[in-house]
Parts: C-alpha cells; structure tokens; sequence
C-alpha cells in the first residue's frame, strides 16, 4: 500500500454509525475509506435496534448480513405503574460484535475501503482539504470528514451498562422499565432499563442507562429492580462480566460540524437522554451525512451546511434545553411515572414519543392520502412550512412538546392534521394558498394539540405531599400550547385573533359540557368543533362565497365526527388509535359516545355506521367547492381519516 | 376616587363578560369575577394610562383592566389545580368546588375571554396580551419543576419570578401606555417599571408566607409542602451550611404542623431579610423609573401605587391587615 492515500470522504470511527456512512456512500457510488479498529471477536451483549433503525438498514440492504432477531412486542412500564404492551413492530435484537461486523462488511462488499487503524491528527489545510494522519502511519488526505468517533470518553454525559442473564424466558419481546424517581431533587436524572432477548434460549442482555455522574452500581440497581418487580427474572444469572461505555446525549445543531468535519452518532452527542438508546441516531445521522455529501461531492462547506441543517430539522425535542435541561428531563420523567396508569391520550403519546422515538422521518401527513402528485406537490410544503413554524416555536421552551407536534402518531401518516382541511379550504375559491398562512396553520395544529390535552379523564390525585404531576402537567401543556398558538395568531393573522380565542372558549365549554352526564351533549360536539374552525377560516380568508364558507363549515363538522367515529372503530377493533386511547379510556374520559356496556360487534356496526354516514355526507358536501384541487385534498382527507369498514 | 370609578367599570365589564360564557363553564368564573381582589392589575393599567396628555378614554381602560384581571383569573384557576387549593380569595377554590378538569376548563374559558375582549380592542393589543400569556404560561412551568430544589439558583428563581408575575405588570403598563398613545420612551420607563413592580410583587408575597398572621385564607405552609420554595425559603438555603433547612424540607413527613419551624429556621438564617433586600432592589428600579418619568397627576398616582405595595406588603412598616 502507498504511504499516502487521497479520497474523496474520509470516515473515522467505524462503529454502527460510521459503518452505515461508508454502506451508503457506497450504495450512492462513492467509495469512501472508513478508518477504525475492529472489535476482538469475543462474548458480546445484544443491542436493541429500534424500528427505525432496521427501517434504515433494510433500505441499505445491510440486514440479510446481520443475525437479528425480530421483535414486535415490548412491555413498558413506568414508575409504579401496570405493564403496558406496545407494539414496536420492525424492531430487532442484534450482538453488538455481530452488528459491528456486519456492518463493516457490508460496507467493503459494496466498495468502501476499512483500515483496522486510528486517526491520530487531523488538520484541516487552507483551501479546505484535510490531512490525516492514521496509527499506521499513513497518511490521508480528504475532501470531507466524518468523525464517527462516539461519546467522547473524557467528557461523556451518561453512562450505559449492559449485561447478559441466563434462565430468563421472554418469548421475542422486549422489556423496558423507566423505575420512578427515588426522591423528590429535581435534578436526579432518569435511569432507565431494558432488556432485549437473544436467539440462544433463556439467554437476555439487560441494559441500563442514566445521565449524569453515576454514584451507584447501574447495573445492580437494575437486576435489583427487575428482580423485585418481574418474577421471570427470579432465577436470572449473570453471564460474563458487564460491558459498560460511556453516553452521550449532547447534541445540538452548532456542535453538528466542526472544523468543516461532519459529526455523526454518538460523536454528535445523539443518544436518546432518556433511554440511552444511540443507534438510531448513529444509523440515522449516517445515512443523513451520506447524503449530504453525496449531493455535494464537489462542495464540502456546502454538504456541511446541508447536513447541519437537516440534523437539526429531525432532532427535535431532545436536546435544547441547555440551561434547563435537567429539571426538564425530571419533570418529564415526573410526568411519564406519575402518569403510568393513564390512558388519558395526551399521556399515552407522550409515552411513546419520548421513549419510542418514531425516528427522524418527519412526515408530513400527505403519505396517506391518495392525491394527483401535482397536488401533493403543493400541499406537502405547506404542511412542512407548518410543520417548521410550529416547532419553532415551541421547541425552545419545551422541547418534548415539540416532539409530540410531528410525531404525534403511532402512523405519522394517519396524523390528524387541520393544516390540511385548512389549507384545502383557502384553495376553495379557486386562489392558491399564500404560503403565509403557514403561520396561522401551525398555529391551528398547536391549538388542536392543546386542546386534545385537556381531553380524557383528570388523574387519580396522589394523596401524598407534593405535586399532583398528572392534572398538572395537563395545565401546564394545555396552557402553554394555547398561549404559543395565540401569540402566533396574534403576530400572523390579527385579524382572526377574535375568532381564534372564541373558538378555544367553544371548546372548552363543549368540553365542560360534555362533563356533565346530565347535558346531552354528545362527544362529537367537542371533534366536530375542533374541525370546524380550521374548515371555515381558511374558507373566509381564501375569499370562498358566503354559501361556500357554509359548505366548508358543515364539512368540517363532518370530518370532526369521521374522526371521533374511528376512534371508536379502532378501539373496538383492539387496533392502535390515533390518540393512542382504548374503548375504556374513550369511555372514561367522555371522549366517545359509544354506551361502554355494548357488545363489541353491536358497538362496532354502530361506530361503522356512523362513521360511513358522516363521511359520505361530507363526501357529497365537497360537491358544492368550486376548486378542483380543494375538492380532491378534502375527499382524501376524509378517506384517510376513515378506516375501511370490517365485514361482520 | 377616579381609580375607584375605573375598578368598578372593570369588575362590571369582568362580570358582564362572565355571564357571556356558557353555562357550563360559566359558575366558576363568575364567582372569582365579583370577587376581584385587589384589583391591583386593572388598577396600573389606568394609572399608566393617566400620563397621557388629554387622559385616556374611560370606558376603554376599563375593558383593558378586564382584559388583564381575565388573564390573571384564568392563571389563578389554573394555579389552584396545580396547587391543590381549597381555598381562593376566602372562600372554596373552582378546584375544590368542580373538580380539577372543570377548573382547568374554567380557566380556559376565562382565557379566551380575555383574547376576545383584546381583540375587539385593536390587533397590538391582542399581540401584547398573547405574549404575556406566553410568558405566564412558561412562567406556570419553571415554578412546577423546580419544585423540591433546594439549591435553584436566585438567577433562576428571578426568571421564574419574572415570567409568572413581572410579564402580566409589564402586560399592564403596556396596555395603559398603548391607550394613552405615549411616546415611546415613556412607554418603555412604565414596562420597566412595571416588570420590576411584578418581581418586587412576587418576592415580598413570598415574604408574606412566612408571616402567619398577614395572611388570611391561605393554607399555612402549603408551598413548603408542595416543595415549592418562596423568595426567603431559597435566600436561606444558600446560606444554610450545616444543611439542617434541606433536611428538613426534604423530609417526606414533613408536616402543615411543622410550619412554625421552618418558618423559624429561615429567619434565623436570614432569608427572610435577604429577600426583602432582593424586593428592594426591585423596587429601587421602580423608583428610578419614576424619577425619570413626567411630573404631574399621573406621577404622583403611580408613586401612591407603589406606595400601596410596601404598606400592604411589608408588615414592618405598618401592621397587617387582616
Ligand atoms: C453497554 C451499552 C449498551 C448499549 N445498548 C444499546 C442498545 O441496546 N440499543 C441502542 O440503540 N443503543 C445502545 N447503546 C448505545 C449505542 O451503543 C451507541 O449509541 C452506538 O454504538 C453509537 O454508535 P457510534 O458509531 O456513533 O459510536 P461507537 O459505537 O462508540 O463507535 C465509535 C467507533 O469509533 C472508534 N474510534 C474512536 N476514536 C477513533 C479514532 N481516533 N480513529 C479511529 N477510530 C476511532 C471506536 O473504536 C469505535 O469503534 C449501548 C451502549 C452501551 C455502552
């Protein structure tokens, strides 16, 4: 080999995240060389790799080459709550020795270059190319750098424990427990444990995470903690000794690339803080850095600049409370405990949100619709603009809001977005949509978000001292939900900060009613009104005929009860709804109208039947909207929102 | 008394207001509309809105000290819930009364009055109370969660302070400068005043916690209990070096009975002395903005409202009411 190697991209570290770069550049026809020591073969514990992630790696082609074991089940439980079952469908169980390898392999086979060998200097020279110099003592010259270096080991902020059992039993699924604070200092920082199952029998790799300095044995604590509350882990015994390394949960958008290097993974500080979970991030960030600098080869700052950006656009709700981030990190993880046994569906998303990421793929709620390409073309940056509005605005103060804002769904898809009524009824009178009401959209959805939070029964209030986390939390979100929504009507669109403001005060008095067993207000009051509004401003603004605004009201009312009747559809079909709620919550929260005694296959024709009716009488509503685009967004809206009817 | 004319336009406006809501969250707000307190909110708008030259249109400020004494129910409401209240203004809580989710819809409710009323009153109007309310509502957070922390630096607290009261004040002196079409610099010597009135406002209501006897029909002790420590409370633990305070608040038996102890240990360790100087800060900045503002009338009646602070605050220099 010649002492000096020049190469378009240079990738240091080949864990899971610089090994992803190197198999995506190559699949793209760039041959990069990925520099990093190979792991010894040996005893190694399982990972857990998120749905997400084997997403990524199937699309890379990388999956055949690695033996994991699927998993579609886990089972969740917070503080001292029951065990919850979740559906993590497409997630896998992998040997971390075996995934490293794999990986690398997969890589080489496609046309990446691996030398077993470390970076010991890197120097960026004028004009913009970098030197490098390895541990072979060879040296490299590069275009673009990726440092996939991991949780820098000198200054981590977390730390990760995993440990293999033998005699415990868990049958393909995972389990994963985030124990309650032990006392009541708000900067004592989640831990969290899970334990994934492996393809030899009764063999388990239990894993735990925390944040912060450790003054305790992790790794104790847990087999503890799992011992004490799960009897399948009464005669567990350890195998080998514990891996432990350290974690990172630093990220944020500046640190992204430094020194015109790109930073993925752990290097980028992007495991979850609260599960310590890093591989999506290090797969995700990899193949987002691969593509940067496949579309700007020849333009390194620009490849950089591109990459920063759109890192920063998927990790929201993470990672941008600096000053506060630790007492915010607390209050959810108070939130999330004290919540355990609430199916109120504010909590239920924000259980899955925050410990199940949905991955980075923000999509926009256009997939499912079924629309003519040239409308989705215009329609999909609209809901993004809306989409960047929204997080933007709240993702500063409170990010894990922000998170349940664009994955505020099991489905991203099947998301229940007025943006999109909205923007079809802007377009009804024949005008395109102003790109400005972007602003007034968003502040639609966060206004919708706020007030699905006040939705569902209050909380059990805890008779001891302290907070009363459940109904607080549901005041402090609502309210900061609303305030944010208003002040962007207020800055926005003045002009309707009248009606805006009336049509909160009509939710909250249809809600308040709707309390009360002796009103008669039916549930759908609360869905038709929270549809309604978006359908008739975006009506008034888009200058719509007076009879127009009223077909577009009724629409609205309409698409609000398709809406609540699949809910019900779902529920009693066992499937997972769009509020993440059950047929009980529905019933105890007065979120649906079904009778909670029915029979099941009696409730369900009867949600089916409501359902059909509302949605064909808002099909035939369409008639009458002169626009062809409009009509075309609000008839598949309305068939998204529908599931299809079960024959009985 | 002209202000006594302006506070009972606006408790008539908060009440006809109120009784616009529906039925169903109509009670809980009616009830704390005809019982308005102070009134100390409304009551700046209007003595910010006298430095206009020709005086400000009556009818208007009045539907502006609604707007800002809606805003300051709703978050009252929603403070009950988060406190577990039972008592609001002497008599039983919304919370206590209707349960925490009607409350909390209660509050809602009273929200979007105040937006509504805003906006019939011109789009900057709706602007500036947005942000407030944006602020309050963050204000809301920072208080929850730093519940139990026995070390929240004093940087941290007066954010906290400034956010949850200082922005609804600075809210008031807007809206009283904006009706009175001040010129900007005077407009921006009231906001300033008016934030450092709210913090001021804050730090000596925490002050009055500790002080059994100034407070009526208010749970004695309560916030400790919460964990949610007060101005003196947090001046204390700074300088509690044998850690016996933190202990004590740390406790998880900790007690409404064990009141007078803590209250005693703070005053020992000086917290409460330390707050009051951190309130006089506070209020120096107040009165240098007086210093610089225009003489006449409207000066003197801002003078005699913060005025009304330290006497109704400060049980040293007059004795309290009860
Ligand atoms: C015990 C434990 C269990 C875990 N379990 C899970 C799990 O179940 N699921 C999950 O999602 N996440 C898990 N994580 C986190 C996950 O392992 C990491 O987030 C992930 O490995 C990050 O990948 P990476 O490629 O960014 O960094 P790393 O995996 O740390 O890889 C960095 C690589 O760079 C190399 N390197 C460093 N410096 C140089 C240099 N100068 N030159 C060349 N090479 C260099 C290192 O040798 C290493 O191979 C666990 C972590 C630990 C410690």
């Amino acid at each position: 080999m010649p002492d000096d190697i020049s190469t378009d991209v240079l990738i240091v570290g080949a864990g899971p995240a610089g090994a992803t770069t190197a198999l995506a550049l190559a699949r793209r026809g760039i041959r990069p060389l990925l520099v990093g020591p190979l792991v010894p073969p040996g005893e190694s514990h399982d990972v857990l790799l998120s749905g997400p992630a084997v997403r990524a790696l199937t699309l890379l082609d990388a999956i055949p080459r690695l033996p994991i074991l699927k998993i579609d089940s886990a089972e969740l439980r917070c503080g001292d709550g029951r065990p919850r079952g979740l559906a993590v469908t497409g997630s896998a169980a992998c040997s971390d020795g075996a995934l490293r390898g794999g990986l690398i392999r997969a890589a080489t086979d496609a046309g990446a270059t691996h030398l077993n060998a470390k970076a010991t200097e890197i120097v960026l020279l004028p004009g913009g190319t970098h030197m490098v110099e390895l541990s072979s003592g060879v040296t490299v010259t590069a275009r673009h750098i990726v440092m996939a270096t991991g949780a820098p080991s000198g200054s981590p902020n977390g730390t990760a424990v995993a440990q293999r059992l033998t005699g415990v039993r868990l049958d393909e699924s995972i389990v994963m427990r985030l124990p309650a604070p032990a006392t009541s200092d708000p900067r004592e920082t989640p831990v969290f444990v899970w334990v994934t199952p492996s393809s030899e029998d009764s063999v388990v790799t239990v894993g735990t995470a925390q944040l912060g300095v450790q003054d305790v044995d992790l790794m104790a604590r847990a087999l503890r903690d799992l011992a004490a509350t799960d009897p399948r882990f009464h005669d567990a015994i350890p195998i080998g000794v514990p891996h432990s390394g350290p974690l990172s949960s630093t990220f944020s958008p500046e640190a992204a690339v430094v020194n015109d290097r790109l930073h993925i993974g752990d290097a980028a500080g992007l495991a979850n803080p609260f599960t310590g979970e890093g591989i999506g991030g290090a797969v995700e960030s990899g193949l987002l850095a691969a593509d940067c600098i496949a579309d700007f080869v020849d333009d390194p700052l620009s490849a950089a600049s591109a990459y920063r950006s759109r890192l920063a656009a998927s990790y929201v709700g993470y990672f941008e409370t600096a000053r506060h981030a630790a007492r915010r990190y607390h209050l959810t993880w108070r939130v999330l405990s004290a919540t355990a046994d609430s199916d109120r569906p504010f909590f239920a998303k924000a259980r899955r949100t925050v410990l199940l990421p949905e991955g980075i793929s923000s999509l926009t709620g256009t997939e499912r619709m079924e629309l003519p390409s040239a409308i989705g073309a215009v329609l999909a940056p609209f809901l993004a603009a809306c989409d960047e509005i929204g997080v933007a605005t709240i993702r500063g103060e409170w990010p894990f809001l922000a998170r349940l804002l664009i994955a505020a769904d099991s489905s991203p898809h099947e998301r229940l977005r007025p943006a999109v009524p909205f923007y079809a009824a802007l377009a009804a009178a024949g005008r395109p949509p102003s790109p400005e009401y972007a602003a007034l959209g968003s502040a639609i959805e966060l206004a919708t978000l706020g007030a699905m939070v006040f939705l569902g029964p209050g909380g059990t209030p805890t008779e001891s001292r302290g907070v009363d986390w459940s109904s607080t939390s549901v005041v402090l979100a609502g309210d900061f939900l609303l305030a944010q929504a208003t002040r962007l009507v207020a800055v926005h669109a003045p002009d309707i900060a009248w009606s805006f403001s009336d049509w909160l005060g009509e939710l909250a008095a249809l809600r308040a009613e709707r309390l009360d067993p002796g009103s008669g207000t039916p549930a759908e009051e609360v869905f038709s009104a929270l549809l309604e509004f978006p359908a008739r401003i975006g009506a008034q603004l888009g200058g719509a005929d007076s009879d127009v605004v009223e077909t577009l009201r009724e629409y609205g009312r309409l698409a609000g009860r398709v809406f609540l009747h699949a809910e019900d559809m779902l529920s009693l079909r066992g499937r997972p709804t769009r509020l993440d709620a059950t047929r009980t919550a529905l019933a105890e929260g007065r979120v649906s109208d079904i009778d909670p005694a029915m029979p099941v296959a009696g409730a369900l024709r009867e949600a089916q039947a409501s359902c059909g009716r509302a949605s064909a009488a808002a099909l035939a509503a369409v008639v009458a909207v002169p626009d062809e685009t409009a009509t075309h967004i609000l008839r598949a809206f309305i068939t998204a929102l529908a599931p299809a009817p079960v024959c009985c | 008394m002209i202000l006594a004319d302006h506070n009972e336009r606006v408790v008539r406006r908060m009440v006809e207001l109120a009784n616009s809501l529906p039925v169903a969250v109509r009670p809980a707000v009616v009830e704390l509309a005809g019982r308005p307190g102070k009134l100390l909110r409304a009551s700046l708008v209007a003595a910010c809105a006298a430095f206009g030259p020709g005086g400000a249109d009556p009818g208007r400020t009045a539907r502006l000290g609604a707007v800002v004494e809606l805003l300051h129910l709703a978050s009252l409401l929603h403070d009950d819930v988060i406190d577990r209240a039972d008592i609001r203004r002497g008599v039983p809580s919304a919370h206590a009364k209707f349960g925490a989710e009607r409350a909390s819809l209660a509050g809602l409710a009273c929200f979007s009055l105040a937006g509504m009323e805003a906006a019939e009153l011109g789009a900057g109007i709706s602007r500036a109370v947005a942000e407030a309310a944006a602020g309050l509502a963050y204000g809301e957070m920072l208080d929850v969660e730093r519940a139990f922390d026995t070390r929240l630096s004093l940087d941290d607290y007066l954010e906290l302070a400034q956010r949850k009261t200082g922005d609804l004040f600075q809210l008031c002196c807007v809206l009283g400068a904006a009706e009175a079409r001040l010129v900007p610099d005077v407009a921006r010597l009231l906001a300033r005043f008016g934030t450092a009135f709210g913090v001021a406002f804050q730090l000596l209501d925490d002050c009055l916690d500790l002080d059994p006897d100034a407070r009526s029909g208010k749970p004695d002790g309560n916030d400790h209990l919460l964990g949610v420590f007060g101005a003196p409370t947090l001046c204390a633990l700074h300088r509690d070096h044998t850690g016996e305070l933190a202990a004590l608040l740390m406790d998880p038996a900790l007690r409404p009975e064990d009141g007078p102890k803590v209250r005693a240990l703070v005053i020992d360790l000086g917290g409460l002395a330390a707050a009051r100087s951190l309130a006089e800060d506070q209020l120096a900045t107040c009165e240098s903005a007086l210093t610089e503002l225009p003489p006449g009338e409207a000066l003197e009646g801002l003078a005699a409202y913060l005025t009304l602070l330290r006497e109704t605050t400060c049980p040293t220099t007059s004795p309290p009411t009860s």
